[in-house]
């Protein structure tokens, strides 16, 4: 009987964690809804305002996994659908007009876009002029848009942009809201259900103890009257194992003991429910707002390209092509490019470059290691950048000369310039020494320069790794330059590359006065910039768009073709 | 052109000047063939630069003639604002008087350059001659000029024999880095031809000890 009531007891006990449990599941139903409306609303933002392939995720990079996401996320709750009566009822005899059925036209549409492969370029789910509507104001149920001729107004473009990105944000708070609703429900509801359910297992626990407690006495009370000679035996049959138990009791002790000692949280009983088995809330859940470039879901990574290729005087004075660059990764998105340009007067600048580039970027990259700065996502200062630049520039200058020596020979035989670049998703770190230029592009489409190129009195002049610069005004000779808006784009060129990229010499027509205005010119790295990005999101092998860029660099454009210098250009970008 | 080729629009650049001066030597040993030749050579060069439309943006040519005068017959200028005189001959031979306007030449485009604050290269001065200077010429003072100005890196001097030329006194004004040359027979068309060459790889060397100068195939092998 006694085990009956223990077993009753333990049942009841039991039950709490399972009923939190069922509320556990319910609050992941609500997450995993709100998720999924979410993601509907991104497709379907992403759907009304993006043209291009290259504009969707990150992680979309075939049309099959194009058509998945749509599939999975934009039909649900077959928006087309209801559009499709809306119009119907709406606009029914315009068409008929045009001697078209809107059925048959509408069928057309729908079957092209889901069926074909070449989902892009067919969104024209339902075409504009079809509402009749004579501004996209009077017509507020067309969420959808079309490619004619009025996209290319681009106050179109700019108003309906904001509309659905106003509404993209409003659906997103409604359903956050809503969802948060919910769990308050749930939250409450456990609460006091579990509060009440508490009392009730409480009260019922003590009456059934005091039961339980009452009937042992009675029990022992009634033994000990009816044999008392019998039990006396029996308790000191019990002393002895009593004695016995405080060698059982010790190993807990010690292990209490050992634990106090760790560093544990616990100190109080454990809790009723187990942390591991029901994880908290995502995270998703707390947020209110999302932030505008969204990156919980869209995650750009660096896409870097870059390019030497030989001069046309150095071809006819029979020299190698003395420029040479070099670009890797660090990890979590950072990651180093070099370009260095070797003395045109100098015998065996090539190897030179060569070196510097590869000891340079290697240099560089373990400075990004050991300081952490990639994975912490940290710049550091202007002032920690420029020291740590100048020892990894004398480090390397060193490690030049004993080349130089093992090589048997001059080290101003090898004589370069030399501009490194860390780039990262939160900002660029810059060094050099000499010239060539290296500019990056923010957000918001800026192309900004982030070095000035060193440059004597005489055109071409400037100073070299190996030149005597690093006893005397050292920090003269070094820039650096720590870079913390974001940049989506970067470049590093050679001077040879300077004349065809960048407004570099400009002579003003009244003062005759020359300048050099230092500013990447944005009709060349626009497109260049866009090309990249659809040769990337084609899934072009990486040697086909090394090939293409290399012929770009020889002679991508007269400037380009008549330039004499070596010509080497690193560009990157966030795709 | 493939889909999704790199292309680009690049801005238009100001192409930084590089001034080269020729002190021609027109005293009447020159008469006959050798100024036809001459003439010829001039022609030859201004086509070639015109054609390479990098060179006819950056080169600025000048020109000296001198006998037993010295007359400025062309101030430096772009080939596109120019036509090459043609040159006539008669009497000595003013060598160092002729070299010297070409130095001074030198240093007054250079000043222009520096009051519109633009860059340049390293102008050229070539001397070309086919006797003897005259007795009353201060070759020694020349010399000395020459040789600090080089050494200074104000410009870069370049003299070249014609046949019968005097070379020793040419191997005196000339600095030991750009010894002078004797031009195979009449060839002032490869001469020339070299020169344009070597004046758009002028503009992508660095400045340093050496130049690196495409082979010449028109001299007579006197090199030290």
């Amino acid at each position: 009987m006694k085990l009956g009531f223990a077993i009753l007891f333990i049942v009841l006990l039991g039950n709490g964690p399972y009923l939190y449990a069922a509320q556990q599941d319910e609050k992941q139903q609500i997450v995993g809804e709100a998720i999924d409306n979410i993601n509907i609303q991104i497709a379907k933002y992403f759907i009304n305002t993006r043209l291009r392939p290259k504009d969707f995720p990150y992680y979309i990079q075939t049309f099959e996994q194009l058509n998945e996401f749509l599939n999975r996320y934009y039909y649900a709750g077959h928006p087309l659908i209801i559009l499709v009566n809306q119009i119907n009822n709406a606009k029914n005899d315009y068409l008929n007009t045009q001697g078209m059925s809107l059925d048959k036209f509408f069928e057309n549409r729908i079957s092209v876009h889901l069926t074909q492969k070449k989902i892009i370029g067919n969104y024209n789910l339902s075409p504009h002029w079809a509402c009749l509507a004579n501004t996209f104001e009077s017509c507020h149920q067309c969420w959808y848009f079309d490619w004619g001729w009025q996209w290319d107004m681009k106050c179109w473009q700019d108003w309906w942009k904001k509309t659905q990105w106003q509404q993209f944000q409003e659906a997103i708070e409604k359903i956050m809201t809503e969802a948060n609703a919910k769990m308050a429900v749930i939250e409450a509801n456990e609460k006091s259900h579990f509060a009440s359910f508490d009392q009730l297992v409480t009260i019922f626990c003590v009456i059934v103890l005091m039961i339980l407690v009452s009937i042992f006495l009675i029990l022992i009370i009634f033994a000990i009257k009816k044999h008392k000679h019998r039990f006396l035996i029996k308790m000191n049959r019990g002393k002895t194992i009593l004695s016995q138990k405080p060698n059982h009791s010790q190993p807990d002790n010690a292990k209490s003991v050992a634990n106090n000692n760790t560093v544990t949280e616990k100190s109080s009983p454990s809790p009723l429910y187990d942390r591991e088995k029901f994880p908290p809330t995502q995270p998703i859940i707390e947020t209110k707002t999302i932030s505008s470039d969204m990156t919980p879901w869209i995650i750009k990574k660096w896409f870097v390209i870059g390019g030497s290729v030989i001069g046309k005087s150095h071809i006819e004075s029979q020299l190698p092509c003395q420029d040479n660059h070099y670009h890797e990764e660090i990890g979590n998105n950072w990651g180093i490019a070099v370009v260095a340009d070797g003395a045109g007067s100098a015998e065996y600048s090539h190897f030179g470059s060569q070196f510097i580039v590869q000891k340079t970027a290697r240099a560089f990259h373990e400075l990004v290691i050991k300081n952490d700065w990639h994975q912490q996502n940290q710049l550091p200062s202007n002032k920690d950048w420029h020291l740590s630049a100048k020892n990894v520039l004398t480090e390397v200058r060193e490690m030049l000369e004993s080349y130089a020596n093992v090589q048997q020979r001059e080290t101003k035989s090898l004589a370069c310039t030399v501009i490194a670049v860390i780039y990262s998703p939160i900002g660029l770190l810059i060094t050099h020494i000499g010239d060539g230029r290296a500019a990056y592009c923010n957000w918001q489409n800026e192309w900004k320069s982030i070095m000035i190129p060193w440059k004597g009195e005489e055109a071409n002049a400037t100073v070299f790794m190996t030149s005597d610069i690093w006893h005397q005004n050292i920090d003269h000779f070094v820039e650096s330059r720590v870079i913390t808006e974001k940049p989506i784009a970067f470049t590093l060129i050679s001077d040879g590359c300077e004349k065809s990229s960048f407004e570099c010499s400009q002579v003003d027509p009244i003062t005759k006065k020359w300048s050099d205005p230092n500013k990447p010119y944005p009709k060349f790295f626009k497109p260049l910039v866009t090309t990249l990005k659809n040769l990337k999101q084609e899934g072009t092998p990486y040697n086909e768009i090394q090939a293409k860029w290399h012929s770009f660099l020889t002679a991508g454009n007269q400037t380009l073709k008549d330039e004499s210098d070596d010509k080497t250009m690193i560009l990157g970008v966030l795709i | 052109m493939a889909k999704n080729d790199f292309a680009a629009e690049s801005p238009d650049n100001y192409e930084q000047k590089c001034l080269c001066v020729l002190a021609l030597d027109v005293s009447g040993s020159m008469a006959g063939k050798p100024i036809d030749e001459l003439n010829q050579g001039l022609e030859d060069f201004y086509d070639e630069i015109q054609e390479d439309a990098t060179t006819a943006n950056r080169l600025e040519i000048s020109i000296i003639t001198f006998h037993s005068d010295v007359k400025n017959e062309l101030e430096p200028a772009l080939v596109d604002n120019f036509t090459m005189p043609i040159l006539t001959t008669k009497g000595s031979t003013k060598l160092v008087d002729g070299v010297r306007e070409a130095i001074a030449k030198v240093e007054a485009r250079k000043q222009w350059y520096k009051e519109t604050g633009q860059p340049y290269y390293r102008p050229w001065i070539i001397a070309i001659t086919d006797g003897e200077p005259d007795s009353d010429q201060d070759v020694e003072g020349l010399t000395q000029e020459i040789r600090t100005a080089i050494e200074g890196k104000k410009f870069v001097f370049l003299a070249i024999g014609v046949q019968g030329a005097n070379m020793d006194t040419l191997k005196q004004i000339s600095h030991s880095d750009m010894p002078p040359q004797l031009l195979q027979g009449l060839k002032f068309g490869a001469f020339f031809k070299w020169l344009s060459a070597s004046m758009s790889t002028v503009t992508s060397s660095k400045p340093g000890e050496q130049v690196n100068l495409p082979t010449p195939d028109w001299t007579q092998g006197f090199t030290t």
